[in-house]
C-alpha cells in the first residue's frame, strides 16, 4: 500500500477490482451456460490432453462395437443358412432311407427326384446367401453368387476376417465349397445330392441306400460348422459386453474432465456476480466525495 | 521601514499567492493526464533590509515551479508498460489460436483424424460398400479441411504479427522522432533557466507509448534532454534519431527489424524481447512456428502412411497404385498441403481396401491396415499414436496459453504497483490540491488586507499632514 494514495490510483483500483470481478463472472457465466468447464485447452491444458485420447478411445470403442455388430449379423444370417443346409440334408437323408424300402415303387422314386431337384436348389440357394450385397460364402470374391445353378463352386478358398480391439480378429466368412462339395474333407453334398437323383431315377436302391449314410455325414458336416460360427458369435458377445462397460467407462471419464458440477457452477455465478456488483458499487460510492464539494 | 515597503511586500505576497493558487489549479487540471508530474511552487524570503539598527524582512519572492517527476519510479513504469504489452499482446494471440482449434463435443482436428480412421475400420468389415467408401472420402475431405483450416489461422496469425512488426516500426520512429523534437525544445528553454515541466511531461508521454511498443530505456542529460535506448541500442540521443527499418529475411521473407548506423543498418530483432513488437516477433517466428510444425508433422506422417498401404492396394476397379492423399514432398508446409489424391476424389471405387486384385471386392486387409495405424506409434520418433502426439500437442498450447493469461495477469498487477509507486511520490492528490488552493487563498486573502491596513496607514499620515 503506498503511503501517498493519489486520484489517479484510486481511480486505477477501482478499474481493477471491477475488470477482476467481471472477469471472473464471465468465467463462471460460459461455465454454468455451457455445462463444460473445459472450454479451452488452457481451462486444464492435462484435461484438455486426456479428453483427446479419452475421446479417441471412445472413437475406437464405438467403431469396435459397430464392427462387432456387423459381424454378428453376418455371422447370424450366415448361421441361419446353414440350420436350413442342415434341415434340407435332413430331410434328403429321411427321403432317402424312404426310397430304399423296398415297398416303395419306381413311380414313386422317380417323383422322390423331382422334390430332391427342388432341394438341391435350395442348397444351392443357400451357398448365394447374403449380407447386403455381400455373398457370405464366397470367401474374399464377396461380388457374385459362389454357386452357379448346377453348383459349380466359383468363390475362393481365402477367408474374410475383421480385426477386433486388441489384437484380436474374427472370421467372418465361411468357404461354400467347405459347406457343399467337401474341399476341406467330408461328403460333397452337391455332387452326392446329383447322384441321389439319379439313383432315384434309375431305380438304383443301392445308390439311394448309400446317399442316406452320405446325407447324414453331410448333416454332421455342417453341425460342426454352425457350431464352429456358434463360437465366434459367442467371442463377440463377451466381447461386446466387455467394450459396451468400456463405452460406459469412457464417457464417465470424459464426463469427469469436460462436465461442469452444476451446483459448483451456478454457485459461483452468484458469488461473481455479487463481487461485480459489490466493486460498482464501492467505485460508485467513492466517485460521489469529493473534497471540493465539502470545502467550496 | 517605510509604509512603501510595506506596500511592495503586500504586493509581492499576492503574487505568490496568485502563483501557488495556480500552480494548484493546473495540478487538479491535469490530474489525469498520462505523464503529467505533480508541480510545486518554490517560496522563499525575500530578503532583508537593514533599518533603524534592525534588519527587517522584505516579505516572501517565489523561486520556481518544480516537478515531483521521479526517475526511478518512472523506469519502473517504462520497464512494466513493456512488459504488461509483451504479455497482452502474446494473450490475445493465444486467446485467438485456441478459439480456432477448439476440441471438445462438436469435434476438431482430434476427432476428424478419430473419425477418419474409424471409417476405414468401417470399410473393413464391408469392403465393397459404396456407402461406406462415399462416407470414408467425406470423413477424408473433412480431415483435409481441419488440418487446411488450422494452417490457414496459424498463418494468418503470423502473416498478421509480420504485418504488425511493420506497422509497429513505423510507429516507433514517429515517437522517437517526437522525442528528438521535445528534447531540443526542452533544452533551448531551459538554457535560459527554469524546468520546461509540461513538455517534460509530454515526453514522458510519448516515452510510455514507445516502452509499450519495446525495450526502451531513458535516461535524463544535464541539459535536459533524454537519450533514449531501444532494444540496448541509442535511439534517440540530444535531438538526433536513429531510424529503424523492416528488412525482409532472404528465407522467412518476415520483417527483421534493424537499425540505422551511418550509411547502413544491422540486425536487432533478437534483442526486441519486450513490448509489443517483441510479442509480435515472438508470436511470428516462435509461437505459430512451433504449432504449425506440430501439425504440419502430424500432416505429413498421416498422410505418408496412409499412401505407403493405400499405394499397394487394389480399389474394386481392380487398379493399384494410387495415393489416398497428394503426396508430399516434405513435413513443411504439409497442414496446408495436404489434400485427398485426385485419384481417389468423386471416385470411392478408387479407395483401396484390399491388397490383392485377385481379392476384390471382399479382400478387406487394406483397409485393416490402414485402420490399424491409428493405434501405431507413427509419431514423435515412434514414440506416440496420432492421437497422443495430438494430445500432446493440445495439452502444450494449453499449457502455454494459460501461462500467458496467467503472465498477463501478473504483469498488468505489476504495471499497476509500477504506477502507484510513481504516483505516490509525482501524481496529483485532489485534496492536497484543495488544501494548497486554502491555504494560499488565506495568504491571498491576508495580503490584501495587509495593503489595506497600509493604505489607510497612508490616509492617516496624509490627514496628519
Amino acid at each position: 500500500m503506498p503511503i501517498r494514495v493519489t486520484h489517479a490510483q484510486l481511480f486505477r483500483s477501482q478499474i481493477r477490482s471491477m475488470q477482476r470481478s467481471g472477469r471472473d463472472a464471465f468465467a463462471a457465466q460460459e461455465v454454468a451456460a455451457s455445462g463444460r468447464r473445459l472450454n479451452r485447452p488452457s481451462d486444464s491444458a492435462v484435461g484438455a490432453q486426456r479428453s483427446v485420447i479419452q475421446r479417441e478411445l471412445q472413437g475406437d470403442v464405438k467403431t469396435a462395437r459397430a464392427k462387432m455388430d456387423i459381424a454378428r449379423s453376418e455371422l447370424a444370417t450366415a448361421e441361419g443358412a446353414l440350420a436350413d443346409i442342415t434341415n434340407v440334408l435332413s430331410r434328403l437323408r429321411e427321403l432317402s432311407v424312404q426310397m430304399a424300402s423296398e415297398i416303395t415303387s419306381a413311380s414313386d422314386r422317380t417323383n422322390a427326384a423331382v422334390e430332391v431337384t427342388e432341394m438341391k436348389e435350395v442348397l444351392i440357394a443357400q451357398g448365394n446367401t447374403r449380407f447386403g450385397d455381400k455373398r457370405l460364402f464366397a470367401g474374399q470374391l464377396t461380388g457374385v453368387d459362389p454357386f452357379d445353378a448346377l453348383g459349380n463352386y466359383l468363390g475362393d478358398a481365402t477367408a474374410v476376417n475383421v480385426q477386433l480391439p486388441q489384437g484380436a480378429s474374427t472370421q467372418v466368412t465361411i468357404r461354400g465349397d467347405d459347406v457343399l462339395r467337401g474341399a476341406s474333407g467330408g461328403p460333397d453334398i452337391i455332387l452326392e445330392v446329383d447322384n441321389l437323383i439319379t439313383a432315384l431315377t434309375t431305380n438304383n436302391t443301392a445308390g439311394i441306400s448309400n446317399a442316406a449314410d452320405l446325407m447324414g455325414q453331410g448333416v454332421d458336416l455342417v453341425v460342426s460348422q454352425r457350431t464352429q460360427l456358434g463360437g465366434r458369435v459367442t467371442q463377440l458377445n463377451n466381447l461386446d459386453d466387455y467394450f459396451s462397460t468400456l463405452e460406459f467407462s469412457v464417457a464417465q471419464a470424459i464426463s469427469n474432465i469436460e462436465d461442469a458440477d452444476p451446483v459448483e457452477a451456478f454457485t459461483n455465478v452468484t458469488r461473481t456476480q455479487q463481487a461485480f456488483e459489490v466493486a460498482m458499487q464501492v467505485s460508485s460510492a467513492s466517485r460521489t466525495r469529493s473534497i471540493f464539494e465539502l470545502l467550496f | 521601514m517605510s509604509l512603501f515597503s510595506i506596500l511592495n511586500q503586500g504586493a509581492r505576497s499576492l503574487r505568490v499567492a496568485s502563483a501557488g493558487i495556480a500552480t494548484a489549479s493546473n495540478n487538479v487540471a491535469n490530474a489525469n493526464t498520462q505523464g503529467y508530474a505533480r508541480e510545486t511552487l518554490g517560496v522563499t524570503t525575500a530578503g532583508s533590509q537593514r533599518r533603524g539598527g534592525m534588519l527587517l524582512g522584505q516579505g516572501v519572492t517565489a523561486t520556481q515551479v518544480s516537478s515531483a517527476y521521479d526517475t526511478f519510479s518512472q523506469r519502473a513504469v517504462f520497464s512494466q508498460l513493456g512488459s504488461s504489452s509483451y504479455s497482452s499482446s502474446r494473450a490475445s494471440t493465444y486467446n485467438a489460436i485456441e478459439s480456432n482449434l477448439v476440441e471438445g463435443a462438436e469435434g476438431g482436428l482430434a476427432g476428424a483424424v478419430s473419425q477418419f480412421f474409424d471409417d476405414w475400420a468401417a470399410l473393413e468389415s464391408d469392403p465393397s460398400s459404396v456407402a461406406s467408401r462415399q462416407q470414408l472420402l467425406a470423413r477424408g475431405e473433412n480431415l483435409v479441411r481441419r488440418f487446411n483450416s488450422a494452417a490457414t489461422q496459424l498463418d494468418s496469425e503470423q502473416t498478421n504479427a509480420d504485418a504488425r512488426v511493420q506497422q509497429r516500426v513505423a510507429r516507433v520512429n514517429v515517437l522517437a522522432g517526437e522525442v528528438a523534437t521535445l528534447n531540443a525544445q526542452i533544452v533551448r528553454l531551459e538554457s535560459s533557466g527554469g524546468r520546461a515541466n509540461d513538455l517534460r511531461a509530454n515526453r514522458t508521454q510519448i516515452l510510455e507509448e514507445l516502452a509499450e511498443l519495446g525495450p526502451v530505456r531513458s535516461s535524463d542529460q544535464a541539459d535536459g534532454s533524454a537519450r533514449v535506448l531501444f532494444a540496448n541500442h541509442v535511439l534517440v540521443e540530444d535531438d538526433d534519431q536513429r531510424l529503424l527499418s523492416v528488412v525482409a529475411d532472404p528465407i522467412t521473407g518476415f520483417g527483421q527489424v534493424h537499425i540505422a548506423q551511418g550509411s547502413t543498418s544491422f540486425d536487432i530483432s533478437s534483442a526486441v524481447t519486450g513490448g509489443s513488437l517483441g510479442a509480435d516477433i515472438n508470436i511470428r517466428d516462435t509461437v505459430t512456428v512451433g504449432l504449425l510444425s506440430s501439425l504440419d508433422d502430424l500432416a505429413f506422417t498421416l498422410s505418408t502412411q496412409v499412401n505407403t498401404v493405400h499405394s499397394v492396394g487394389f480399389g474394386l476397379d481392380g487398379l493399384t497404385g494410387r495415393n489416398f492423399f497428394g503426396p508430399l514432398a516434405a513435413a513443411g508446409g504439409a497442414a496446408q498441403a495436404i489434400a485427398l489424391d485426385a485419384a481417389v476424389v468423386g471416385t470411392p471405387d478408387a479407395i483401396a481396401a484390399a491388397t490383392s486384385a485377385a481379392g476384390v471386392p471382399g479382400d478387406n486387409t487394406g483397409a485393416a491396415a490402414i485402420s490399424a495405424l491409428a493405434g501405431q506409434n507413427l509419431m514423435a520418433g515412434a514414440t506416440q499414436t496420432f492421437g497422443r502426439f495430438y494430445g500432446g500437442f493440445i495439452a502444450g498450447l494449453g499449457q502455454d496459453a494459460a501461462s500467458a493469461y496467467q503472465n498477463e495477469l501478473r504483469s498488468d498487477l505489476e504495471l499497476s504497483g509500477a504506477y502507484d509507486l510513481r504516483d505516490s511520490i509525482s501524481g496529483v492528490n485532489l485534496e492536497e490540491e484543495a488544501l494548497d488552493i486554502i491555504r494560499f487563498k488565506d495568504a491571498y486573502s491576508a495580503s490584501a488586507r495587509v495593503l489595506t491596513v497600509a493604505n489607510e496607514l497612508f490616509n492617516d499620515l496624509l490627514r496628519i499632514v
